[in-house]
């Protein structure tokens, strides 16, 4: 399986609308996956992440569970 | 035999082998009826839905009875809102889905409110349909259908709000009424 | 005797042979972890539900992108089936609640290729009171309340979630032991406080931790007398590149047998002392990692790397018997290790305990 440019694209641009970027490194069959806050994001407008890993999954070509997501919430 | 043995796979209600949710019937007409307005806290969606409103009662009759906002944006909203709904309207506007969380749990919403035989339109803005998409995929329903107007709809001056609630006006109605496309949908 | 042979007759007359049926009929839902289950049935589940103040309904735990929300009375069905007496029941839920309180829990764990499983630690008089095994063969087998109140977590995954091997559940290998690790801290014999303490609560409070683990090793070392030698031998597991992952590594911990903590303990470590010190000696140079493919991505100091996360996140357990200088060391699943907190076991007012059976602090 291998990443849907397309569909990264519109993903990308539905959490640019919330002032999110997304940071994507895929490894073979998993994936980290880092949403960085720029100065308008609105911390709730984020989906929560079981979500964000569903939609990310056939996008990226990995299994829900094998992304490794960090949210800017997420205590450092 | 073994009638009396409890099935260990039964959870909370609703939740086994979900499948695609049951549109409820829609009206011929909308005159009379009792409409619900379910809001979240994004900005100006109040007010979008307000204009929805007053548009409804002009043109269509419609007597807008209980407007109930969300205690969460990433949410839907709670049984006992949906039980509020449920009682004192006939049939509900869900909005605005202007973000990530926001547009997934206004669709969720919707078809909190269609399996419970409430129909409703769900409100979207279109940079946000790959997160209602989502979510209507992740409830069994994937196709799902709800009105979307331009992203972005925080930012609007009032006039601007009532200028895209008239524009969104018609997929309103036609979401609330017509019985084929809602089925097929 | 009978020699009637009909088995029409055998099936209605014999109640073994209807309890094996019974249980026969669970492997054929898929109910099963592969070993026997006691179906559940309405007497039961009322005796369970009977020890919690909890509303039956409550949802207790959610996987929200199965859409599958579990709840107190789905626990109670769980744990009759994993061979649990009601008494059991409040822990199981503790023990849920641990888990669910942890961050590794979140985001996929149940289905992940690690096949990650609880490492479940109870503290308190719950441990005489239940029977808990927290001295000789602690990890088991031979102990109900251990063996079932693990087993119950398992089969609420499964049953509740629907999370199944080879199906959601996606592990490569699984790790041995999944949902069977339920031991007692040996409170007794433990130099320090016991780790609820450590989570925030009060002595003699009943309560259990939890965590995530992929793998236990154990640390034999009867040959020395000196802390610093047994420490080093500790670290030595702690640091090991296999569960290094290129770019950050998992956290470890100690389940101590006795008689190491006490040589410790003896040498005027405490908890958090044993904690610094590993933290500071379980490291690997950059050269080394890079032998093993890993090198790049962790912070280096002076050409080394500190393989665990921090001293906080070292947990340090003691249960076993004292009678070798064995330990084990395990390996927390991902990079979130313990959230540090240990949950309070809750019962119901009617059946809390009696003052006599508590231990004052």
């Amino acid at each position: 399986m291998s990443i849907d440019q397309a569909q990264l694209d519109q993903l990308k641009q539905t959490l640019q609308a919330d002032d999110y970027r997304l940071d994507v490194d895929v490894q073979g069959d998993s994936a980290d996956v880092a949403i960085v806050a720029g100065p308008d994001a609105c911390e709730e407008c984020l989906v929560p992440k079981p979500l964000m890993q569903s939609m990310l999954a056939p996008v990226l070509g990995v299994q829900p569970e094998s992304i490794r997501l960090v949210y800017p919430t997420d205590p450092a | 035999m073994f009638d009396t043995i409890i099935d260990p796979t039964v959870g909370a209600p609703g939740d086994a082998e979900r499948g695609r949710t049951a549109l409820a019937t829609r009206p011929a007409d909308l005159a009379g009826l009792r409409l619900g307005l379910l809001v979240n806290t994004k900005r100006n969606a109040a007010d979008f839905l307000e204009e929805v409103s007053g548009l409804l009662a002009d043109r269509y009759g419609v007597i807008t009875t209980l407007t109930r906002t969300k205690p969460s944006i990433v949410h839907p909203a709670p049984p006992e809102m949906l039980d509020e709904l449920r009682g004192e309207s006939d049939v509900v506007v869900v909005g605005v889905g202007d973000c990530g969380s926001c547009s997934a749990s206004a669709v969720a919403d919707g078809l909190q409110l269609e399996a419970a035989g409430i129909p409703a339109a769900v409100i979207c803005s279109d940079a946000f349909r790959v997160s209602a998409d989502a979510m209507a995929s992740l409830q069994g329903t994937p196709g799902y259908e709800y009105v979307t107007t331009a992203h972005p709809v925080a930012s609007l001056s009032r006039d601007g709000v009532r200028e895209r609630a008239e524009q969104a006006l018609p997929e309103i109605v036609s979401m609330l009424t017509r019985h084929a496309v809602a089925v097929a949908s | 005797m009978t020699t009637v042979a009909d088995p029409a007759w055998t099936a209605a007359q014999d109640p073994a042979r209807t309890a094996a049926e019974a249980i026969r009929y669970c492997y054929e839902q898929g109910w099963t972890d592969g070993l026997p289950v006691v179906p559940a049935t309405q007497e039961d589940l009322e005796a369970f539900l009977a020890t919690t103040d909890r509303d039956p309904d409550e949802v207790i735990g959610a996987q929200e992108h199965l859409n599958r929300r579990v709840t107190v009375r789905q626990a109670a069905v769980n744990a009759i089936m994993a061979g649990c007496e009601p008494e059991y029941f409040p822990v199981v839920l503790a023990a849920w609640d641990a888990l669910n309180g942890e961050p590794s829990t979140n985001g996929g764990a149940w289905q992940s290729t690690s096949g990650p499983a609880p490492l479940l630690v109870v503290n308190g008089p719950v441990r005489q009171r239940l029977g808990i095994n927290h001295a000789g063969g602690v990890f088991g087998p031979g102990f109900r309340a251990n063996a079932t109140i693990g087993r119950a977590i398992g089969l609420l995954v499964r049953n509740g979630y629907g999370i199944k091997p080879q199906e959601l559940e996606q592990a490569t290998q699984g790790v041995p032991g999944r949902w069977q690790m339920v031991i007692g801290e040996h409170e007794e014999l433990s130099p320090w406080e016991p780790l609820s303490v450590v989570g925030g609560l009060e002595r003699g409070v009943d309560a259990v931790s939890a965590t995530l683990i992929r793998a236990c090793e154990y640390v034999d070392n009867r040959h020395t007398e000196s802390a610093e030698a047994v420490l080093q031998d500790f670290a030595d597991s702690l640091s090991r590149i296999g569960a290094y992952l290129g770019f950050r590594h998992s956290s470890g911990g100690l389940v101590l047998g006795p008689e190491h903590a006490k040589t410790l303990a003896d040498a005027g470590y405490s908890r958090a002392d044993v904690q610094q010190w590993l933290f500071e000696h379980a490291t690997h140079t950059e050269a080394e990692l890079a032998a093993a493919g890993k090198g790049g991505g962790a912070p280096v100091t002076d050409g080394v790397v500190a393989m665990m996360p921090s001293a906080a996140e070292i947990p340090v357990i003691v249960a076993g018997a004292a009678n070798a200088a064995i330990s084990m060391v395990f390996r927390p699943f991902g990079w979130a290790s313990w959230s540090g907190r240990s949950v309070p076991v809750q019962y119901a007012a009617a059946s809390r305990p009696s003052p006599v059976q508590e231990v004052t602090p």
